[in-house]
């Protein structure tokens, strides 16, 4: 049935249930990929998708209920079950819904050069694409996959305090991961582009640069075992960033999960480092007017030149602790960001080489996620790089493990490069260069 | 959830334009769970997943759609749009969907729908408490319950016609132990193909004490050593060892385009002699199994290494056509969502015949491995890497002490020949979600006790 109409039977059976207050979050994503490979095209799809959760609020709690089916004879249930959710919590925290009062921010959120893309021949951009990557270098040995993807995602949010919110997102990529072969050793690099500058659209381009990264990876060799600084490249530790936006949850700190726990005020980090979450920056891949449940955005450092500003509150944990959203809420405890960067620095690549002197610079990490544990700051994760002597890169290095704590990782920055980068994503970074990192290969 | 005639028509349709093989896979899954923090319930939500995935070969192509509109127009939309990707002339213009029997190896006994939430919510409690009782130094501790109906049906062009019912229930605890400023926190998951009488074979509390026990005795550990050494992999848990280290390399997506390091290597010896090693969707009851996979063919036990020769892999319906070889039964999908693909189920390693402790007795000084927590593997240039949460020292053929902070990497190749002991205590292990090209499914994996003469273990000392 029409989408429309069985949010207004949700609605008006949950008024005539006698409820207060209840929300809806819809969203329709249609989305296609096409993936070329030995010149033939190897699949594609064209899918059409809609969701929607029905969220009510009964004694102070919030119990949800989420479908993907739209039948008339199912509002009933669903209204029921979602109100038995609520119903069973019990938790001291209590949750609320948002009534859409204050100023929505305009923002501009990354889009891809949607009317060219109307006209370009996809399919001849892959075929280009795996043809360049071979082409490029003798020693590609195979072009494992090449890929374009679109969705348009339009959201809207509706409640009973009046909140009425739309939203729409779209995206649009390439993508080409190879590997390449020199005797027995084999490796593998992929990259991608998200069609939003002129240079996108250029197959060679991105074959290049993939394949130039993919050779410099050959004739690896091992490391030793020691302590070393280590410069993680940008988009590497934009990757780490993203793992541990966690610590500045309000929920993890109230339940002993950060420990940033009462260090408002206190230096977490070298004086080179800040730490942002803007919901506002221009063309971000996270950028948006409003959380999930409806506030709207902020921008705000977290981090400022190492004192730690303050956490992310949605509406309930702010209600717990007597202070406002900061326009990071899930509509649960958790808490989410936006685009979350740390703040670009001045030092050059080759001054950061120099500045680290004898030691590796990584270039990928292997089994990031959930590798680093908030509770303790403890990690240790599979990396790739390059190693580091008088300044100079030298070999490719084989897998090798690194390991600290990423609360003491936060304090060692010792220099912030110049090249913050999102690299088609909400998370960026610029290259950091961290001292003492456990390296271990040998 | 869909008749006959209709599906029929729907294949038809998204055979219009010259396909030589059409497949329908509908799904209605209804999920629920439950989440307790701080012995209070603190989440709970209900899930309706629904819709449509159409797939369209021909020769070695494949079109895919998928939709949950499921009205008659929503399906044959869809179908017109996978056959959009196809052009040539009609070929099949008949189909006689008649399905083939099938026995239920995985009953269920208590239907999820039928307990109680207050039922669901004691489990949690109890759980909950006994971790806090283990020990004043647990600061917090978290359990979660979910359960799973996923009804499917899966039709093609062939005629085939299967419907099931998985019915799948799962528990998770972690438990946060704090000493001053050391805090570790450590959980644990468990999952069967079972409804609520999941809960008469597993202990949730004794799971929950485990956790609260390990977590406490951590907040003790040193930090690993770093370097190369012998590792011994206790039971059961250990199994994600293969998975990683080689499973996903046995898997046709990348063996198809042949970038898999066991790509040719069929009848090879690749691992040691004491190596056998099996996939086996069949197992009863257990999480990862399933009485069909998702292209409708029965899951069955697959050899794939014996006494270190590869003997198989494990392929899809569509990588066969890429490959000259038959599917084997582990085509598996996280949803309509996502086309299928050949996936792991139960992953294990058979017992050999050493005894556990003297696996240990026998290793100088090396690293006894108990709790994995995430691993991945480049299937390519066969890289793979793992989280260790739990492990203890090894010295003098004795275990010391725990240690924290490991990480173990490797290639595959280089480690199955160093496997020079293997236990007698096979044990297999369920709970996990692989996540790979098609999505995340429910996996188990296991194996007896065993030694990896030479590892690279990754530490802070």
């Amino acid at each position: 049935m029409n989408i429309e109409a069985f949010i207004d039977r949700l609605f008006e059976y949950a008024e005539a249930r006698g409820l207060k207050e209840y929300q809806v979050s819809y969203a329709k994503n249609e989305n296609s990929d096409i993936q070329v490979f030995n010149q033939e095209i190897f699949k594609q799809s064209d899918n059409t998708l809609m969701v929607l959760s029905f969220a009510v609020r009964v004694n102070g709690k919030i119990g949800r209920f989420t479908t993907e089916r739209f039948d008339i004879e199912d509002v009933k249930r669903v209204v029921d079950e979602a109100v038995a959710n609520a119903e069973i919590m019990e938790c001291d925290e209590e949750f609320f819904f948002y009534d859409g009062a204050g100023n929505y921010p305009m923002v501009v959120k990354h889009r891809p050069q949607v009317e060219r893309l109307e006209k370009f021949d996809k399919i001849a951009f892959l075929k280009r694409l795996e043809k360049e990557t071979y082409v490029a270098d003798k020693r590609v040995n195979k072009v494992i996959s090449t890929q374009y993807y679109s969705s348009l995602s339009q959201a809207i949010m509706r409640n009973s305090l009046g909140l009425n919110l739309k939203d729409e997102t779209i995206r649009a990529g390439a993508y080409v991961y190879a590997s390449a072969q020199n005797g027995s050793e084999v490796k593998t690099y992929g990259d991608g582009v998200c069609f939003d500058k002129e240079e996108d659209f250029n197959s060679k381009r991105l074959a290049e640069k993939v394949v130039k990264k993919l050779v410099s990876r050959l004739g690896a060799e091992n490391t030793f075992s020691r302590k070393a600084p280590v410069v993680f490249e940008n988009k590497v530790f934009a990757s780490i960033l993203g793992s541990i936006y966690g610590m500045f949850s309000s929920y993890a700190v109230d339940t002993g999960k950060s420990k940033l726990a009462g260090k408002i005020g206190e230096l977490i980090a070298s004086p080179k480092v800040s730490i942002i979450d803007n919901p506002w920056l221009e063309n971000g891949f996270a950028t948006s007017a409003f959380d999930s449940e409806g506030v709207p955005t902020r921008y705000k450092e977290l981090v400022k030149d190492g004192v730690l500003q303050g956490f992310l509150y949605g509406l309930s944990m702010a209600h717990k602790h007597h202070t406002q959203s900061t326009g990071n809420g899930t509509g649960g405890l958790g808490s989410r960001v936006f685009n979350f960067y740390l703040k670009n620095g001045t030092c050059p690549r080759e001054e950061l080489l120099r500045k680290l002197g004898d030691g590796v610079y990584i270039d990928k990490l292997n089994g990031l996620s959930g590798s680093i544990s908030l509770v303790s700051g403890n990690f240790s994760m599979g990396a790739e790089g390059y190693r580091v002597t008088d300044g100079k890169l030298g070999a490719y290095l084989n897998q090798f493990t690194i390991s600290g704590n990423i609360y003491d990782v936060l304090k060692d920055i010792e220099e912030i490069g110049d090249d913050l980068d999102f690299d088609c994503s909400p998370l960026g970074s610029p290259s950091v260069l961290v001292k003492n990192i456990t390296v271990a290969n040998n | 959830m869909l008749n006959k005639h209709l599906a029929e028509r729907v294949l038809l349709k998204a055979l219009s334009t010259g396909g030589d093989f059409a497949e329908l896979y509908a799904e209605n899954s209804r999920m629920t769970y439950l989440s307790m923090g701080d012995n209070k319930i603190d989440g709970a939500s209900s899930n309706l997943r629904c819709g449509v995935g159409i797939r369209v070969f021909k020769d070695v192509f494949y079109s895919y759609a998928y939709t949950n509109d499921l009205s008659e127009a929503g399906l044959l939309k869809t179908a017109e749009k996978a056959a959009a990707a196809v052009s040539g002339n009609e070929l099949i213009k008949n189909i006689n969907l008649t399905g083939y029997p099938f026995e239920n190896n995985h009953k269920t006994l208590i239907n999820p729908e039928s307990v109680k939430a207050g039922e669901k919510v004691e489990i949690l409690r109890r759980a909950s408490a006994a971790a806090y009782r283990e020990s004043s130094k647990i600061r917090r501790v978290d359990a979660g319950l979910s359960d799973k109906i996923q009804n499917v049906l899966i039709a093609n062009s062939d005629g085939l016609w299967v419907e099931d019912t998985r019915i799948r229930t799962h528990f998770n605890v972690s438990a946060m132990a704090e000493d001053g400023e050391e805090k570790f926190s450590l959980g644990k998951g468990l999952g069967g193909l079972q409804g609520f009488e999941f809960f008469q074979t597993v202990n949730a509390e004794e799971t929950a004490r485990f956790c609260a026990k390990s977590a406490v005795e951590m907040l003790t550990a040193e930090n690993c050593p770093a370097g190369r050494m012998p590792v011994v992999v206790a039971r059961e848990i250990g199994g994600i060892l293969f998975h990683e280290a080689c499973g996903h390399s046995l898997e046709a997506t990348l063996l198809a385009k042949n970038a898999s390091v066991f790509n040719g290597k069929l009848g090879q010896q690749i691992a040691s002699p004491l190596v056998t090693l099996v996939d086996d969707g069949t197992l009863p009851n257990l999480w990862g199994s399933s009485n069909v996979d998702d292209e409708g063919n029965k899951t069955r036990r697959n050899v794939l290494i014996e006494k270190g020769v590869l003997k198989g892999y494990l392929i899809d319906r569509f990588n066969a056509r890429k490959m000259g070889m038959d599917a084997t039964g582990s085509s598996r999908r996280e949803s309509y969502k996502i086309a299928p693909t050949s996936r792991m189920n139960n992953t294990y390693l058979l017992a050999g015949n050493s005894k556990p402790e003297e696996i240990i007795a026998n290793t100088e000084r090396g690293v006894y491995v108990t709790m994995f927590g995430n691993g991945s593997v480049n299937p390519t240039s066969d890289d793979f890497n793992f989280q260790v949460k739990q492990a203890y020292l090894i010295e003098d053929g004795k275990l010391t002490k725990p240690v924290k902070g490991a990480k173990l990497i490797g290639k595959g190749a280089d480690i199955l020949p160093k496997i020079d002991m293997v236990g007698d205590d096979l044990g297999i292990h369920g709970g996990g979600h692989c996540g790979s090209v098609s999505g995340y499914v429910p996996v188990c994996h296991g194996q007896p006790t065993l030694r990896v003469a030479e590892m690279i273990v990754g530490g802070q000392k």
